[in-house]
Protein backbone atom coordinates (compact mmCIF):
# COMPACT_ATOMS: atom_id res chain seq x y z
CA UNK A 1 0.00 0.00 0.00
CA UNK A 2 2.53 2.44 1.17
CA UNK A 3 4.67 1.57 -2.29
CA UNK A 4 1.11 2.06 -4.51
CA UNK A 5 0.60 5.58 -2.40
CA UNK A 6 4.13 6.39 -3.18
CA UNK A 7 3.88 6.07 -6.51
CA UNK A 8 0.47 8.01 -6.67
CA UNK A 9 2.58 11.16 -6.18
CA UNK A 10 4.43 10.52 -9.10
CA UNK A 11 1.40 12.50 -11.13
CA UNK A 12 1.73 12.47 -14.83
CA UNK A 13 3.31 8.33 -14.07
CA UNK A 14 -0.29 7.65 -12.68
CA UNK A 15 -1.76 9.37 -16.48
CA UNK A 16 0.15 6.88 -18.07
CA UNK A 17 -0.61 4.00 -16.45
CA UNK A 18 -4.15 4.42 -16.67
CA UNK A 19 -3.78 4.85 -20.45
CA UNK A 20 -1.50 1.42 -20.48
CA UNK A 21 -4.24 0.06 -18.65
CA UNK A 22 -6.91 1.22 -21.07
CA UNK A 23 -4.80 -0.07 -24.06
CA UNK A 24 -4.46 -3.75 -22.40
CA UNK A 25 -7.90 -3.66 -21.32
CA UNK A 26 -8.90 -2.55 -25.23
CA UNK A 27 -6.82 -5.22 -26.52
CA UNK A 28 -8.14 -8.36 -23.79
CA UNK A 29 -11.70 -7.33 -24.26
CA UNK A 30 -11.33 -6.42 -28.51
CA UNK A 31 -14.27 -9.07 -29.03
CA UNK A 32 -16.69 -7.27 -26.73
CA UNK A 33 -15.93 -3.59 -27.14
CA UNK A 34 -15.79 -3.48 -31.17
CA UNK A 35 -19.16 -3.23 -32.35
CA UNK A 36 -18.61 -4.53 -35.82
CA UNK A 37 -15.72 -7.78 -36.94
CA UNK A 38 -12.78 -5.74 -37.99
CA UNK A 39 -11.93 -7.78 -41.30
CA UNK A 40 -15.28 -7.88 -42.62
CA UNK A 41 -15.88 -5.99 -45.78
CA UNK A 42 -19.13 -4.11 -46.19
CA UNK A 43 -19.47 -2.71 -49.68
CA UNK A 44 -22.30 -0.74 -48.48
CA UNK A 45 -20.72 1.19 -46.27
CA UNK A 46 -17.77 2.02 -48.36
CA UNK A 47 -15.30 5.46 -47.07
CA UNK A 48 -18.43 6.77 -44.31
CA UNK A 49 -17.22 9.85 -42.47
CA UNK A 50 -17.86 9.36 -38.70
CA UNK A 51 -21.33 9.02 -37.63
CA UNK A 52 -23.34 7.26 -35.00
CA UNK A 53 -23.32 3.44 -36.20
CA UNK A 54 -19.48 3.53 -37.40
CA UNK A 55 -17.82 6.18 -34.69
CA UNK A 56 -14.94 6.24 -36.89
CA UNK A 57 -15.90 5.96 -39.90
CA UNK A 58 -15.23 3.12 -42.44
CA UNK A 59 -12.33 2.75 -45.07
CA UNK A 60 -11.86 1.67 -48.29
CA UNK A 61 -13.52 -1.76 -48.26
CA UNK A 62 -15.78 -0.92 -46.03
CA UNK A 63 -14.24 -2.15 -42.49
CA UNK A 64 -15.32 -0.17 -39.01
CA UNK A 65 -12.06 1.96 -38.60
CA UNK A 66 -13.58 1.80 -34.87
CA UNK A 67 -13.22 -1.69 -34.53
CA UNK A 68 -9.78 -2.28 -36.35
CA UNK A 69 -8.26 0.52 -33.94
CA UNK A 70 -9.57 -1.82 -31.41
CA UNK A 71 -8.40 -4.85 -32.41
CA UNK A 72 -4.75 -3.17 -33.20
CA UNK A 73 -4.64 -2.62 -29.51
CA UNK A 74 -3.79 -6.28 -29.34
CA UNK A 75 -0.78 -6.07 -31.84
CA UNK A 76 0.36 -3.07 -30.28
CA UNK A 77 0.45 -4.86 -27.23
CA UNK A 78 1.98 -7.84 -28.35
CA UNK A 79 4.69 -5.52 -30.17
CA UNK A 80 5.55 -3.80 -26.99
CA UNK A 81 6.02 -7.11 -25.06
CA UNK A 82 7.61 -9.67 -27.71
CA UNK A 83 10.32 -6.83 -28.78
CA UNK A 84 11.33 -5.79 -25.36
CA UNK A 85 11.07 -9.02 -24.10
CA UNK A 86 13.47 -10.17 -26.98
CA UNK A 87 16.19 -7.31 -26.23
CA UNK A 88 16.01 -8.13 -22.89
CA UNK A 89 16.58 -11.63 -22.91
CA UNK A 90 19.41 -11.51 -25.03
CA UNK A 91 20.84 -8.21 -23.61
CA UNK A 92 20.72 -8.09 -19.79
CA UNK A 93 22.61 -11.87 -19.98
CA UNK A 94 25.10 -10.26 -21.55
CA UNK A 95 25.36 -6.89 -19.70
CA UNK A 96 25.50 -9.06 -16.79
CA UNK A 97 28.70 -11.32 -17.85
CA UNK A 98 30.56 -8.63 -19.87
CA UNK A 99 29.95 -6.05 -17.09
CA UNK A 100 30.80 -9.11 -14.50
CA UNK A 101 33.80 -10.80 -15.68
CA UNK A 102 35.12 -7.72 -17.78
CA UNK A 103 38.26 -8.38 -19.73
CA UNK A 104 39.06 -8.63 -23.87
CA UNK A 105 35.09 -10.04 -24.80
CA UNK A 106 33.94 -7.06 -23.01
CA UNK A 107 36.23 -4.54 -23.87
CA UNK A 108 36.56 -5.44 -27.48
CA UNK A 109 33.97 -7.52 -28.77
CA UNK A 110 30.56 -7.17 -27.45
CA UNK A 111 30.90 -3.22 -26.74
CA UNK A 112 32.59 -2.49 -30.07
CA UNK A 113 29.79 -4.62 -31.74
CA UNK A 114 27.48 -2.41 -29.53
CA UNK A 115 28.86 0.60 -30.72
CA UNK A 116 28.48 -0.05 -34.51
CA UNK A 117 25.13 -0.97 -33.98
CA UNK A 118 24.33 2.20 -32.10
CA UNK A 119 26.03 4.15 -34.70
CA UNK A 120 22.56 2.88 -37.15
CA UNK A 121 19.53 5.00 -36.58
CA UNK A 122 17.37 2.58 -35.19
CA UNK A 123 15.02 2.39 -37.57
CA UNK A 124 17.37 1.63 -40.93
CA UNK A 125 18.56 -1.21 -38.40
CA UNK A 126 15.55 -2.94 -37.76
CA UNK A 127 14.19 -2.01 -41.35
CA UNK A 128 17.77 -4.00 -42.57
CA UNK A 129 17.48 -6.70 -40.34
CA UNK A 130 13.41 -6.95 -41.10
CA UNK A 131 14.10 -7.37 -45.06
CA UNK A 132 17.03 -9.70 -44.67
CA UNK A 133 14.27 -11.73 -42.45
CA UNK A 134 11.94 -10.98 -44.53
CA UNK A 135 8.29 -9.75 -43.98
CA UNK A 136 6.11 -10.89 -41.62
CA UNK A 137 4.89 -9.88 -37.46
CA UNK A 138 7.60 -12.43 -35.94
CA UNK A 139 10.40 -11.30 -38.19
CA UNK A 140 10.04 -7.49 -37.22
CA UNK A 141 9.79 -8.18 -33.80
CA UNK A 142 13.13 -9.75 -33.34
CA UNK A 143 14.21 -7.15 -35.93
CA UNK A 144 13.04 -4.39 -33.04
CA UNK A 145 14.17 -6.92 -30.49
CA UNK A 146 17.70 -7.06 -31.59
CA UNK A 147 17.86 -3.67 -32.20
CA UNK A 148 17.05 -2.80 -28.76
CA UNK A 149 19.46 -5.21 -27.60
CA UNK A 150 22.57 -2.78 -27.48
CA UNK A 151 20.52 -0.60 -25.32
CA UNK A 152 19.84 -3.12 -22.75
CA UNK A 153 23.26 -4.43 -22.89
CA UNK A 154 24.80 -1.10 -22.12
CA UNK A 155 22.40 0.18 -19.47
CA UNK A 156 22.80 -3.59 -17.43
CA UNK A 157 26.45 -3.45 -17.97
CA UNK A 158 27.29 0.02 -16.28
CA UNK A 159 24.99 -0.52 -13.43
CA UNK A 160 26.73 -3.77 -13.27
CA UNK A 161 30.34 -2.09 -13.80
CA UNK A 162 29.56 0.34 -10.38
CA UNK A 163 28.15 -2.73 -8.41
CA UNK A 164 30.81 -4.92 -8.71
CA UNK A 165 32.70 -2.82 -7.07
CA UNK A 166 30.54 -2.11 -4.10
CA UNK A 167 31.40 -3.47 -0.91
CA UNK A 168 28.72 -6.13 0.16
CA UNK A 169 29.42 -7.93 -3.38
CA UNK A 170 33.57 -8.58 -1.70
CA UNK A 171 31.19 -9.27 1.13
CA UNK A 172 29.54 -12.05 -0.83
CA UNK A 173 32.53 -13.44 -2.28
CA UNK A 174 34.14 -13.39 1.22
CA UNK A 175 31.71 -15.68 2.37
CA UNK A 176 32.12 -17.98 -0.48
CA UNK A 177 29.36 -17.36 -2.72
CA UNK A 178 29.92 -18.67 -6.35
CA UNK A 179 29.31 -16.37 -9.64
CA UNK A 180 26.27 -17.14 -10.52
CA UNK A 181 24.80 -16.57 -7.02
CA UNK A 182 26.23 -13.15 -7.15
CA UNK A 183 25.29 -12.10 -10.56
CA UNK A 184 21.97 -13.29 -10.17
CA UNK A 185 21.18 -13.38 -6.26
CA UNK A 186 22.94 -9.74 -5.92
CA UNK A 187 23.81 -7.32 -8.57
CA UNK A 188 20.92 -8.35 -10.99
CA UNK A 189 18.54 -7.07 -8.21
CA UNK A 190 20.29 -4.14 -7.51
CA UNK A 191 20.71 -3.08 -11.43
CA UNK A 192 16.82 -3.70 -11.93
CA UNK A 193 15.13 -0.24 -11.45
CA UNK A 194 17.20 1.32 -14.38
CA UNK A 195 16.35 -2.05 -16.74
CA UNK A 196 12.52 -1.55 -15.90
CA UNK A 197 12.84 2.37 -16.63
CA UNK A 198 14.41 1.38 -20.25
CA UNK A 199 12.53 -1.33 -20.89
CA UNK A 200 8.74 0.76 -20.41
CA UNK A 201 10.57 3.72 -22.50
CA UNK A 202 11.52 0.41 -25.29
CA UNK A 203 7.88 -0.21 -25.24
CA UNK A 204 7.06 3.19 -26.47
CA UNK A 205 9.88 3.06 -29.24
CA UNK A 206 8.66 -0.66 -29.93
CA UNK A 207 5.06 0.20 -30.55
CA UNK A 208 6.62 3.10 -32.80
CA UNK A 209 8.84 0.82 -34.57
CA UNK A 210 5.87 -1.76 -35.40
CA UNK A 211 3.90 0.33 -36.34
CA UNK A 212 6.88 2.02 -38.63
CA UNK A 213 7.68 -1.48 -40.34
CA UNK A 214 3.85 -2.32 -40.65
CA UNK A 215 3.63 1.47 -41.94
CA UNK A 216 6.37 0.18 -44.47
CA UNK A 217 4.87 -3.30 -45.53
CA UNK A 218 7.16 -5.17 -43.64
CA UNK A 219 5.54 -5.31 -40.17
CA UNK A 220 1.91 -7.24 -39.68
CA UNK A 221 0.27 -7.93 -42.97
CA UNK A 222 -3.16 -7.35 -43.97
CA UNK A 223 -5.82 -7.67 -43.02
CA UNK A 224 -4.65 -8.32 -39.79
CA UNK A 225 -5.45 -4.86 -38.40
CA UNK A 226 -2.86 -3.05 -37.00
CA UNK A 227 -2.57 0.85 -36.34
CA UNK A 228 1.07 1.17 -38.80
CA UNK A 229 -0.57 -1.13 -41.50
CA UNK A 230 -3.65 1.07 -41.11
CA UNK A 231 -2.19 4.25 -42.14
CA UNK A 232 -0.09 2.42 -44.93
CA UNK A 233 -3.32 1.78 -46.46
CA UNK A 234 -4.93 5.25 -45.24
CA UNK A 235 -2.41 7.18 -46.96
CA UNK A 236 -3.51 6.38 -50.38
CA UNK A 237 -7.12 7.86 -49.93
CA UNK A 238 -5.59 10.86 -48.04
CA UNK A 239 -7.31 13.29 -50.07
CA UNK A 240 -10.73 11.15 -50.04
CA UNK A 241 -11.00 9.95 -46.88
CA UNK A 242 -8.36 11.87 -44.42
CA UNK A 243 -9.91 10.82 -41.36
CA UNK A 244 -9.20 7.41 -42.35
CA UNK A 245 -5.33 8.34 -41.05
CA UNK A 246 -6.75 10.16 -37.80
CA UNK A 247 -7.48 7.70 -35.70
CA UNK A 248 -4.72 5.01 -35.91
CA UNK A 249 -2.39 8.05 -35.65
CA UNK A 250 -4.29 9.40 -32.84
CA UNK A 251 -4.23 5.60 -31.02
CA UNK A 252 -0.69 5.55 -32.05
CA UNK A 253 0.23 8.58 -30.36
CA UNK A 254 -1.45 8.72 -27.05
CA UNK A 255 -0.24 4.90 -26.33
CA UNK A 256 3.31 6.24 -27.07
CA UNK A 257 2.53 8.93 -24.91
CA UNK A 258 1.48 6.72 -22.11
CA UNK A 259 4.45 4.80 -22.51
CA UNK A 260 6.38 7.58 -22.14
CA UNK A 261 4.51 9.17 -19.28
CA UNK A 262 4.66 5.60 -17.20
CA UNK A 263 8.36 5.39 -17.51
CA UNK A 264 8.70 8.90 -16.51
CA UNK A 265 7.09 8.00 -13.64
CA UNK A 266 8.43 4.69 -12.34
CA UNK A 267 12.11 6.31 -13.36
CA UNK A 268 11.06 9.34 -10.57
CA UNK A 269 9.46 6.45 -8.19
CA UNK A 270 12.33 3.96 -8.19
CA UNK A 271 15.18 6.56 -8.03
CA UNK A 272 15.09 7.60 -4.36
CA UNK A 273 16.57 10.98 -4.92
CA UNK A 274 13.86 12.08 -6.57
CA UNK A 275 10.87 10.52 -5.12
CA UNK A 276 8.65 12.84 -3.32
CA UNK B 1 49.65 -22.85 19.94
CA UNK B 2 50.06 -24.10 16.50
CA UNK B 3 50.72 -22.43 13.57
CA UNK B 4 47.18 -21.68 11.31
CA UNK B 5 48.45 -19.45 8.75
CA UNK B 6 52.20 -19.20 7.68
CA UNK B 7 52.79 -16.84 4.95
CA UNK B 8 55.88 -17.35 3.43
CA UNK B 9 57.34 -14.43 0.80
CA UNK B 10 54.49 -13.07 -0.40
CA UNK B 11 54.63 -11.05 -3.85
CA UNK B 12 51.07 -9.37 -4.88
CA UNK B 13 51.92 -7.77 -8.40
CA UNK B 14 49.54 -5.70 -10.34
CA UNK B 15 49.98 -5.12 -14.16
CA UNK B 16 49.02 -1.13 -14.88
CA UNK B 17 50.17 1.00 -17.15
CA UNK B 18 53.56 1.78 -15.54
CA UNK B 19 54.36 -1.79 -15.78
CA UNK B 20 54.27 -5.34 -13.03
CA UNK B 21 53.75 -3.04 -9.84
CA UNK B 22 54.75 -5.57 -6.61
CA UNK B 23 52.62 -3.94 -3.90
CA UNK B 24 53.12 -6.28 -1.55
CA UNK B 25 56.91 -7.80 -1.84
CA UNK B 26 58.22 -10.33 0.38
CA UNK B 27 55.98 -10.30 3.52
CA UNK B 28 56.76 -13.52 5.95
CA UNK B 29 54.52 -14.01 8.96
CA UNK B 30 52.55 -16.36 10.96
CA UNK B 31 49.11 -16.77 12.81
CA UNK B 32 48.97 -18.99 15.44
CA UNK B 33 45.63 -20.92 17.01
CA UNK B 34 43.71 -18.44 18.93
CA UNK B 35 46.11 -15.12 18.87
CA UNK B 36 45.33 -11.52 17.48
CA UNK B 37 47.79 -10.42 15.00
CA UNK B 38 47.68 -6.41 14.30
CA UNK B 39 48.56 -5.23 10.91
CA UNK B 40 50.14 -1.92 11.24
CA UNK B 41 51.09 0.26 8.67
CA UNK B 42 49.72 3.60 6.78
CA UNK B 43 47.33 3.91 4.04
CA UNK B 44 48.72 2.00 0.94
CA UNK B 45 51.67 0.09 2.61
CA UNK B 46 49.77 -3.07 1.26
CA UNK B 47 47.97 -4.22 4.50
CA UNK B 48 44.61 -4.62 2.45
CA UNK B 49 46.14 -6.44 -0.63
CA UNK B 50 48.00 -9.34 1.80
CA UNK B 51 44.46 -9.47 3.30
CA UNK B 52 42.82 -10.01 -0.30
CA UNK B 53 45.63 -12.14 -1.55
CA UNK B 54 44.59 -14.51 1.40
CA UNK B 55 41.62 -14.73 0.34
CA UNK B 56 41.95 -14.65 -2.78
CA UNK B 57 39.52 -12.14 -3.80
CA UNK B 58 42.56 -9.60 -5.70
CA UNK B 59 41.05 -7.61 -8.81
CA UNK B 60 41.65 -8.89 -12.30
CA UNK B 61 45.04 -6.99 -12.76
CA UNK B 62 46.67 -8.71 -9.40
CA UNK B 63 48.43 -12.11 -9.08
CA UNK B 64 50.07 -13.22 -6.02
CA UNK B 65 53.45 -15.19 -5.04
CA UNK B 66 54.91 -17.28 -2.17
CA UNK B 67 53.11 -19.42 -0.52
CA UNK B 68 49.99 -18.60 1.72
CA UNK B 69 49.67 -21.89 3.93
CA UNK B 70 46.39 -22.86 5.38
CA UNK B 71 46.38 -25.87 7.35
CA UNK B 72 47.92 -28.27 5.25
CA UNK B 73 47.04 -25.92 1.95
CA UNK B 74 49.00 -23.63 -0.14
CA UNK B 75 46.08 -21.22 -0.72
CA UNK B 76 47.84 -19.75 -3.96
CA UNK B 77 47.40 -22.93 -5.86
CA UNK B 78 43.88 -24.41 -4.76
CA UNK B 79 41.17 -24.11 -7.25
CA UNK B 80 38.66 -21.20 -7.34
CA UNK B 81 36.19 -23.70 -6.46
CA UNK B 82 38.22 -25.14 -3.30
CA UNK B 83 38.99 -21.40 -2.81
CA UNK B 84 35.05 -21.03 -2.42
CA UNK B 85 34.44 -23.67 -0.12
CA UNK B 86 37.39 -22.22 2.16
CA UNK B 87 35.94 -18.26 2.49
CA UNK B 88 33.33 -17.78 4.63
CA UNK B 89 33.70 -21.18 6.04
CA UNK B 90 37.24 -21.48 7.46
CA UNK B 91 38.08 -18.04 6.71
CA UNK B 92 35.92 -14.84 7.09
CA UNK B 93 36.25 -11.97 6.46
CA UNK B 94 34.82 -8.34 8.44
CA UNK B 95 35.08 -5.14 5.94
CA UNK B 96 35.65 -1.91 6.90
CA UNK B 97 32.54 -0.17 5.72
CA UNK B 98 29.87 -1.36 7.65
CA UNK B 99 27.46 1.30 5.36
CA UNK B 100 27.97 -0.50 2.41
CA UNK B 101 29.13 -4.21 3.30
CA UNK B 102 25.31 -5.31 3.60
CA UNK B 103 23.37 -5.70 0.16
CA UNK B 104 20.28 -3.14 0.45
CA UNK B 105 17.63 -5.22 -1.16
CA UNK B 106 17.85 -8.33 1.48
CA UNK B 107 16.90 -8.60 4.86
CA UNK B 108 20.33 -8.83 6.91
CA UNK B 109 18.94 -12.28 8.96
CA UNK B 110 18.98 -14.12 5.42
CA UNK B 111 22.15 -12.52 4.52
CA UNK B 112 23.29 -14.05 7.38
CA UNK B 113 21.36 -16.86 6.88
CA UNK B 114 23.06 -17.40 3.17
CA UNK B 115 26.65 -17.63 4.25
CA UNK B 116 25.46 -20.64 7.09
CA UNK B 117 23.36 -22.45 4.10
CA UNK B 118 26.26 -21.76 2.23
CA UNK B 119 29.17 -23.76 3.92
CA UNK B 120 26.95 -25.82 6.36
CA UNK B 121 24.74 -28.77 5.60
CA UNK B 122 21.32 -27.35 7.13
CA UNK B 123 17.72 -26.74 6.42
CA UNK B 124 16.26 -23.01 5.75
CA UNK B 125 14.53 -23.15 8.76
CA UNK B 126 17.88 -24.10 10.39
CA UNK B 127 19.72 -21.73 8.85
CA UNK B 128 17.81 -18.98 9.82
CA UNK B 129 17.50 -20.24 13.94
CA UNK B 130 21.33 -19.96 13.24
CA UNK B 131 21.07 -16.40 12.22
CA UNK B 132 19.27 -15.82 15.15
CA UNK B 133 21.29 -17.38 17.66
CA UNK B 134 24.36 -15.66 15.80
CA UNK B 135 22.44 -12.08 16.20
CA UNK B 136 21.84 -12.73 19.77
CA UNK B 137 25.22 -13.32 20.14
CA UNK B 138 26.45 -10.34 18.99
CA UNK B 139 24.31 -8.38 21.39
CA UNK B 140 21.69 -7.38 19.05
CA UNK B 141 18.56 -6.68 21.14
CA UNK B 142 15.17 -8.07 19.58
CA UNK B 143 17.35 -10.52 17.51
CA UNK B 144 13.77 -12.38 15.94
CA UNK B 145 12.50 -8.27 14.65
CA UNK B 146 15.78 -7.33 13.17
CA UNK B 147 16.37 -10.82 10.83
CA UNK B 148 13.59 -9.06 8.81
CA UNK B 149 15.02 -5.93 9.20
CA UNK B 150 17.03 -3.94 5.79
CA UNK B 151 20.19 -2.51 6.57
CA UNK B 152 19.30 0.88 6.08
CA UNK B 153 17.02 0.40 9.39
CA UNK B 154 20.19 -0.45 11.27
CA UNK B 155 23.24 2.08 12.43
CA UNK B 156 26.29 1.73 11.31
CA UNK B 157 27.20 -0.16 14.67
CA UNK B 158 24.48 -2.61 14.30
CA UNK B 159 25.77 -3.21 10.63
CA UNK B 160 28.99 -4.26 11.61
CA UNK B 161 27.66 -6.49 14.29
CA UNK B 162 25.78 -8.30 11.87
CA UNK B 163 29.04 -8.30 10.09
CA UNK B 164 30.73 -9.91 12.79
CA UNK B 165 27.78 -12.13 13.24
CA UNK B 166 28.08 -13.16 9.74
CA UNK B 167 31.92 -13.75 9.59
CA UNK B 168 31.09 -15.84 12.71
CA UNK B 169 28.09 -18.09 11.45
CA UNK B 170 30.43 -20.98 10.15
CA UNK B 171 32.62 -20.92 13.04
CA UNK B 172 35.83 -20.03 10.96
CA UNK B 173 39.58 -20.38 12.31
CA UNK B 174 40.97 -17.41 11.13
CA UNK B 175 38.86 -13.90 10.91
CA UNK B 176 40.28 -11.16 9.11
CA UNK B 177 39.53 -7.67 10.03
CA UNK B 178 40.02 -4.75 7.83
CA UNK B 179 39.99 -1.81 9.93
CA UNK B 180 36.18 -3.01 11.39
CA UNK B 181 36.45 0.10 13.20
CA UNK B 182 37.32 2.90 11.01
CA UNK B 183 34.08 4.28 10.59
CA UNK B 184 32.70 3.88 13.81
CA UNK B 185 32.14 6.30 16.92
CA UNK B 186 34.27 5.98 19.48
CA UNK B 187 32.12 4.36 22.15
CA UNK B 188 31.10 1.90 19.19
CA UNK B 189 34.50 1.42 18.28
CA UNK B 190 35.46 0.03 22.21
CA UNK B 191 31.91 -2.19 21.62
CA UNK B 192 32.91 -3.67 18.80
CA UNK B 193 36.43 -4.54 20.11
CA UNK B 194 34.64 -6.21 23.52
CA UNK B 195 32.55 -8.24 20.74
CA UNK B 196 35.52 -9.38 18.98
CA UNK B 197 37.90 -10.03 21.86
CA UNK B 198 34.53 -12.03 23.39
CA UNK B 199 33.85 -14.42 19.95
CA UNK B 200 37.93 -15.03 20.23
CA UNK B 201 37.60 -15.83 23.64
CA UNK B 202 35.07 -17.50 23.05
CA UNK B 203 35.50 -20.05 20.04
CA UNK B 204 39.13 -19.70 20.25
CA UNK B 205 39.36 -18.27 16.70
CA UNK B 206 42.46 -16.19 15.37
CA UNK B 207 42.36 -13.08 14.38
CA UNK B 208 44.41 -11.05 11.45
CA UNK B 209 43.43 -7.35 12.82
CA UNK B 210 44.53 -4.61 10.20
CA UNK B 211 44.44 -1.01 11.41
CA UNK B 212 46.23 1.85 11.70
CA UNK B 213 45.25 2.95 14.82
CA UNK B 214 47.52 2.13 17.35
CA UNK B 215 45.03 2.52 20.49
CA UNK B 216 43.07 -0.52 18.80
CA UNK B 217 46.56 -2.71 18.56
CA UNK B 218 47.40 -2.10 22.34
CA UNK B 219 43.83 -3.04 23.41
CA UNK B 220 43.29 -6.13 21.35
CA UNK B 221 46.56 -7.72 19.41
CA UNK B 222 49.17 -10.33 20.64
CA UNK B 223 51.75 -9.77 18.02
CA UNK B 224 52.04 -7.28 15.82
CA UNK B 225 53.99 -6.87 12.02
CA UNK B 226 54.54 -3.35 10.88
CA UNK B 227 54.16 -2.95 7.61
CA UNK B 228 56.08 0.17 5.40
CA UNK B 229 55.97 0.18 1.29
CA UNK B 230 54.93 -3.56 0.74
CA UNK B 231 57.04 -5.08 3.61
CA UNK B 232 57.14 -5.99 7.16
CA UNK B 233 59.95 -3.43 8.55
CA UNK B 234 59.10 -4.86 12.36
CA UNK B 235 57.59 -7.75 14.02
CA UNK B 236 57.34 -8.11 17.57
CA UNK B 237 55.38 -8.85 20.60
CA UNK B 238 52.37 -5.74 21.89
CA UNK B 239 54.33 -4.97 24.94
CA UNK B 240 57.68 -4.60 22.91
CA UNK B 241 56.44 -2.69 20.22
CA UNK B 242 55.21 -0.14 23.25
CA UNK B 243 58.16 -0.40 25.16
CA UNK B 244 61.00 -0.39 22.81
CA UNK B 245 60.33 0.62 19.16
CA UNK B 246 63.10 -0.35 17.26
CA UNK B 247 62.36 0.46 13.33
CA UNK B 248 62.83 4.02 12.72
CA UNK B 249 58.96 4.28 11.13
CA UNK B 250 57.86 2.52 14.04
CA UNK B 251 59.60 4.93 16.50
CA UNK B 252 57.64 7.77 14.34
CA UNK B 253 54.55 6.30 14.61
CA UNK B 254 54.77 5.67 17.92
CA UNK B 255 55.46 9.91 18.18
CA UNK B 256 53.06 10.97 16.32
CA UNK B 257 50.42 9.72 18.43
CA UNK B 258 49.12 12.57 21.07
CA UNK B 259 49.92 12.62 24.50
CA UNK B 260 47.10 13.58 27.11
CA UNK B 261 48.51 15.38 29.75
CA UNK B 262 52.16 16.35 28.00
CA UNK B 263 51.98 20.24 26.49
CA UNK B 264 53.59 20.06 22.61
CA UNK B 265 52.71 23.24 19.86
CA UNK B 266 52.62 20.64 17.10
CA UNK B 267 52.46 16.77 17.09
CA UNK B 268 55.32 14.80 15.77
CA UNK B 269 54.93 13.85 11.97
CA UNK B 270 57.10 11.77 10.02
CA UNK B 271 58.19 14.48 7.07
CA UNK B 272 57.60 12.99 3.33
CA UNK B 273 54.77 10.25 1.98
CA UNK B 274 55.20 6.26 1.32
CA UNK B 275 56.99 6.36 -2.27
CA UNK B 276 54.84 5.38 -5.08
CA UNK B 277 54.79 1.65 -6.04
CA UNK B 278 56.28 2.00 -9.17
CA UNK B 279 59.21 4.41 -8.03
CA UNK B 280 60.73 2.34 -5.30
CA UNK B 281 64.21 3.86 -4.10
CA UNK B 282 66.98 0.98 -4.47
CA UNK B 283 68.22 0.89 -0.83
CA UNK B 284 66.04 0.90 2.66
CA UNK B 285 61.95 1.81 1.38
CA UNK B 286 62.13 4.43 4.03
CA UNK B 287 65.06 5.71 3.97
CA UNK B 288 64.38 8.70 2.01
CA UNK B 289 61.86 9.86 5.20
CA UNK B 290 64.24 8.21 7.89
CA UNK B 291 65.89 11.20 10.67
CA UNK B 292 68.90 8.36 11.06
CA UNK B 293 69.70 7.52 7.45
CA UNK B 294 73.02 6.52 7.05
CA UNK B 295 75.34 5.72 3.77
CA UNK B 296 74.42 2.25 2.93
CA UNK B 297 70.74 2.73 3.87
CA UNK B 298 70.54 4.20 0.17
CA UNK B 299 72.64 2.13 -1.38
CA UNK B 300 71.08 -1.91 -0.06
CA UNK B 301 68.38 -2.63 1.36
CA UNK B 302 68.31 -3.94 4.73
CA UNK B 303 67.06 -7.77 5.37
CA UNK B 304 64.80 -8.58 8.54
CA UNK B 305 66.86 -8.84 11.45
CA UNK B 306 66.24 -11.25 14.17
CA UNK B 307 66.91 -9.13 17.58
CA UNK B 308 66.72 -10.72 20.56
CA UNK B 309 62.88 -9.47 21.11
CA UNK B 310 61.61 -8.41 17.53
CA UNK B 311 62.47 -8.55 14.07
CA UNK B 312 63.09 -5.05 12.34
CA UNK B 313 64.33 -4.28 8.80
CA UNK B 314 66.88 -1.30 9.53
CA UNK B 315 70.60 -0.99 9.17
CA UNK B 316 71.01 0.59 12.59
CA UNK B 317 70.77 -2.67 14.15
CA UNK B 318 73.05 -4.75 11.65
CA UNK B 319 76.11 -5.17 14.40
CA UNK B 320 73.65 -5.87 17.54
CA UNK B 321 72.21 -8.81 15.44
CA UNK B 322 75.90 -10.30 14.74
Amino acid sequence: MKNWKLFMRSGMGVVGAIIILGLILCATFASVIAPYDPNVQDYNSILLEPNSEHWFGTDDLGRDIFSRVVYGAQISIKAAIVSVGIAMIIGVPIGLFTGYYRGFWDEWVVMRVVDAMQAFPFLILALAISAVLGAGFGNAMLAIGIGFAPAFIRITRGQVLSLRNMEYIHAAKSVGMKDSRIIFGHILPNALSPIIIQATLAMASGILAEASLSYLGLGVQPPTPSWGSMLNQAQSLLSVAPYATYYPGLAIFVVVLGFNLLGDGLQQYLNPRTRK
Amino acid sequence: MSVILDVRNLVTTFSTDYGKVAVVDGVDFVIKQGETLGVVGESGCGKSVTSLSIMGLLAQNGKSEGEIRFHDKNLLQVSEKEMQKIRGNEIAMIFQEPMTSLNPLHPVGKQIGEAVLLHLKVSKAEAKQRAIQMLKAVGMPRAEEIYNEYPHQLSGGMRQRVMIAMAMACDPKLIIADEPTTALDVTIQAQILDLMQDVKEQTGTSIMLITHDLGVVSEMCDRVIVMYAGQVVEETDVETLFSEPKHPYTVGLMESIPELGTEKEYLDTIPGAVPLAHQMPTGCRFAPRCSKVMPICEQKQPPLLELSNQKCRCWLYQEVSE
